[in-house]
């Protein structure tokens, strides 16, 4: 095939990239292989994790975290998404745009909002006093809740957008068929509505599970000592003992997690494909 | 398969009464075409008889039973979409088995059902497809066997062809008259196509802003429309003004000779010539109106060229008497 | 029975919207009220407002983070320009990798894309410096600029271009006079979109800094660390609003190219 120049503009791009994501994952598989000590190839980084109850107990934790974020989201955003795409009308848009704008607001700023929010006297507890609940302290904050909240604030409003579209796009008249065929509304939901909205379902698990595995500021922040997850580890080995060799093999090892949980769920995905 | 009655049935979308009292009476086993232009509230009055609509006013019947108050998936209707509404998830046979499962009929039962419905519409050898796999008229079939199988007691179809190219849409017409012989359903059939209209159906009810212009066998609204509108819905008209009464001449009545023939009734030149094959469709400039004729090469008239002064001669009884003066 | 179930619909509505903007308006809120510890009763003040402007290091962190989403924004537009200008003419499957490879900022913790710069620095003996925070805002924010283009390219039609072609216009007229008209107010939106990921940025500026330089998400995360001050309530207060201005002024420049944008994440 003729080479045409005009692919040459892709390359700043390409160069970028290789330079600053793809070359440094490298350099971050080569690091975690090497000794702390003595900077010779060593299995000892990922002995050292695999050995340890602790980091298998915090990897749980982080699996076992996301999931409870995915499972929170999923069960705001298909009824929001579901409401939006067959109940109204003229409002769709505006509720779309009020759902996404939080997720393009600071991240920092967001998490400081719940600290404030949560926290004991605070705002939300102030306001339970009034009907007399908890007026000791929600005891809220500074716990995995506190997070999972906190988490599923930050990720969800994509989820949303990934189902309403695959609701959105569905032609009306499959569901009026499912009628027409004997089917009750909820028959109808179950074996057509639910199943055609899977792609978007899938799409919006991966825009919550994945990014929630990786986390470390909402732990640190609202989850207090209760907080620790693969990301605070890895954070604490850079910055806090400078066991750069074992950060970088923990650090492989969740990018190999989110890697194992992306092909998954594509591989998912490819089951509800409807060609 | 069932008696339909449509009594005084209406549907009003805020100020606009899109269905205006309409009557109807459709004997068991016939095929009703319901023509008219877009916005003329042929579909609203079948999804109305799906019970996707609810009316304001009026009921529809089932053999004398009405079903106003009969929920869509209670009403044992067969249902075939414009955009056919296939399921995109299932298989063909999982689509025709659909019904079936909805209607509790026995597991063992079902695959022979589908095989007879897919057998019907010729589609046996594609039971395991996907629907995106299929052609538009393949997925027509299967939608066709799909509403069939579990026995409506009326089938409605809603422009269901309109997706199909012409060649295939005439094929499908014959299948879906073959189908539809066979299986004795009541149906009606949505279309803005009037000579599939024809073609198709035992009667033809015409619609036009949310009434019925007129109903009865496809000769009886070509050759003896009511109105003007239902003249010039269904083919071709001239329409001729006299003693205060407006008459219709088909074109195809139409004999077109040279100036001063015996009996010419308009004299004009011909300003256009339109050749299509079996047939030459000439209009001929009289003054005060125009005259559309339609020629058939068989009896090997003359040929005329455009600007020729010729005369239209018709019988009398090609003038139709329209029952309005002006529509 | 119908209304019913109207009513509920709306409920849920409302109380996930209460979910996701209470927080934010009680912290905004806060940010006028004079306790010292976020405490009621609420005694109207602007005191944080004005310790928030006499405070050199917010100030300066404010610059920052100004400078550099500014810079991520224009070399992210560029690019992505470029990018999506030059993909059309690669076969489907290197256009197919490429495309992968640029949106995996995306899919990849940023606590890693973040760490593993760190690491490059360390191991080739760089010292950290601005160069290198730029860098890996630029790669996180171009898949954002890159969607907002792709949305606005896919309705863009082909035929336009080549009808420009053969009415004897060449490829540079062709660009200057079709293309580039049809594409610039999604340039400025993705513009902008990259601008606001970069300006929001922690994790990636979190492990790339030099030392002693800050940006607003680093002085605010530094602050909830050692006992926070009313006066984060007012910068986070100016940074939300901020925000709101630029995510509306992207809204309305892709207003009919909205829908194409959100489902392009994929």
């Amino acid at each position: 095939m003729k080479f045409d120049r005009r692919q040459a503009l892709t390359w700043p791009s390409m160069i970028m990239l290789f330079l600053f994501a793809l070359l440094p994952l490298v350099i971050m598989l080569v690091t975690s292989f090497q000794s702390d000590t003595t900077g010779s190839f060593t299995l000892e980084n990922y002995e050292r994790f695999f050995s340890n109850p602790t980091y298998l107990k915090l990897t749980g934790k982080t699996i076992v975290m996301s999931l409870a974020v995915t499972a929170v989201s999923l069960l705001i955003a298909y009824p929001l998404a579901y409401i939006m795409a067959k109940k109204l009308r003229g409002m769709r848009n505006i509720i779309l745009v009020l759902v996404i704008i939080p997720f393009f607001t600071n991240q920092l700023v967001r998490v400081y909002s719940w600290l404030i929010f949560l926290q004991d006297g605070g705002i939300f507890n102030n306001f339970l006093s009034l009907f007399g609940l908890f007026e000791d302290g929600l005891g809220l904050l500074y716990t995995q809740g506190a997070v999972i909240i906190g988490l599923t604030h930050a990720f969800f409003p994509y989820m949303v957008v990934t189902i309403y579209m695959s609701l959105e796009r569905m032609d009306d008249a499959m569901l009026e068929a499912s009628r027409s065929l004997g089917a009750s509304k909820f028959t109808t939901f179950r074996r057509v509505i639910f199943p055609l909205s899977m792609p978007g379902v899938i799409s919006g698990i991966m825009i919550v599970f994945v990014p929630a595995l990786g986390t470390f500021v909402e732990p640190r922040i609202l989850g207090g000592t209760d907080g620790t997850v693969i990301g605070t580890v890895i954070e604490d080995q850079f910055f806090e003992i400078a066991a750069w060799n074992f950060g970088a093999a923990i650090a492989f090892l969740l990018l190999a997690l989110v890697l194992i949980s992306m092909t998954a769920l594509n591989m998912a995905g490819k089951r509800w494909e409807t060609e | 398969m069932a008696k339909v009655e449509l009594r005084d049935l209406t549907k009003i979308y805020g100020n606009n009464t899109v269905v205006d009292h309409i009557n109807l009476e459709v004997e068991d086993g016939t095929l009703v075409s319901v023509l008219g232009p877009s916005g003329c509230g042929k579909t609203t009055t079948l999804r109305m008889i799906a019970g996707f609509e609810m009316p304001e006013d009026g009921d529809v019947l089932f053999d004398g039973q009405s079903v106003g108050k009969v929920a869509v998936n209670k009403r044992n209707i067969g249902m075939v979409f414009q955009s056919y509404a296939l399921f995109p998830h299932m298989t063909v046979a999982q689509n025709v088995a659909y019904g079936l499962e909805q209607h509790a009929v026995p597991k063992q039962e079902i695959p022979g059902r589908v095989q007879e419905a897919l057998e019907m519409v010729h589609m046996e050898d594609y039971a395991k497809r996907k629907p995106k796999q299929l052609s538009g008229g393949q997925q027509q079939r299967v939608a066709l066997a799909r509403a069939l199988v579990i026995r409506p007691r009326v089938l409605l179809l809603d422009e269901c062809l309109s997706a199909l190219d012409k060649k295939l849409r005439v094929e499908m017409q014959s299948e879906l008259r073959r189908i539809l012989e066979e299986t004795k359903v009541t149906t009606f059939f949505v279309t803005h196509d009037q000579e599939e209209a024809m073609t198709l159906s035992d009667r033809i009810v015409v619609m036009r802003d949310g009434i019925v212009e007129q109903t009865g066998t496809p000769f009886e609204v070509y050759e003896r429309p009511a109105s003007r509108f239902v003249a010039g819905f269904l083919g071709k008209a001239n329409f001729i003004e006299r003693d205060g009464k407006t008459y219709a001449v088909r074109p195809e009545k139409v004999k077109i000779g040279e100036e001063g023939t015996q009996g010419a009734r308009k004299t004009g030149v011909i300003s256009s010539l339109v050749y299509s094959g079996n047939l030459t469709t000439c209009t001929v400039d009289c003054g005060d109106m125009e005259i559309l004729a339609e020629i058939s090469h068989i009896d090997g008239a003359k040929r005329f060229e455009r600007g020729d002064r010729v005369s239209a001669v018709w019988s009398d009884d090609a003038e139709i008497l329209l029952e309005e003066a002006e529509a | 029975m119908k209304k019913q179930r109207h009513i509920l619909s709306r409920i849920f509505i409302i109380l996930v919207i209460l979910f996701l903007y209470v927080p934010i308006f009680v912290l905004m809120l806060l940010g006028f009220n004079e306790s010292r510890y976020n405490s009621l009763p609420f005694k109207f003040t602007t005191q944080w407002y004005e310790e928030m402007i006499a405070n050199e290091a917010l100030l300066s962190a404010a610059k920052n983070s100004l400078l550099l989403a500014l810079v991520t924004g224009i070399i992210c537009t560029v690019l992505a320009t470029l990018f999506i200008l030059g993909q059309r003419y690669l076969s489907r499957r290197t256009s197919g990798l490429f495309n992968s490879i640029v949106m995996m900022p995306m899919s990849i913790p940023w606590l890693i894309m973040g760490l593993s710069i760190l690491l490059m620095i360390r191991s080739m003996d760089f010292t950290k410096n601005m160069a290198f925070v730029l860098a890996g805002h630029v790669i996180i924010s171009l898949p954002y600029a890159l969607l907002v283009l792709r949305a606005r390219m896919s309705s863009l039609d082909k035929s336009l271009e080549e009808m420009s072609a053969s009415l004897g216009a060449g490829p540079l007229t062709t660009f200057r006079r079709v293309t580039l008209p049809a594409i610039a107010p999604a340039m400025v939106a993705g513009g902008f979109l990259a601008f606001m990921i970069s300006f929001d940025n922690f994790a990636i500026s979190y492990f790339l800094i030099p030392n002693g330089v800050t940006t607003l998400p680093i002085e605010i995360q530094t602050s909830i660390k050692f006992g926070f001050t009313p006066e984060i309530n007012a910068i986070s207060t100016v940074i939300i609003v901020f925000s709101l201005v630029i995510l509306l002024i992207v809204g309305i420049i892709m207003r009919s190219n909205l829908k194409d944008m959100l489902g392009g994440k994929k």
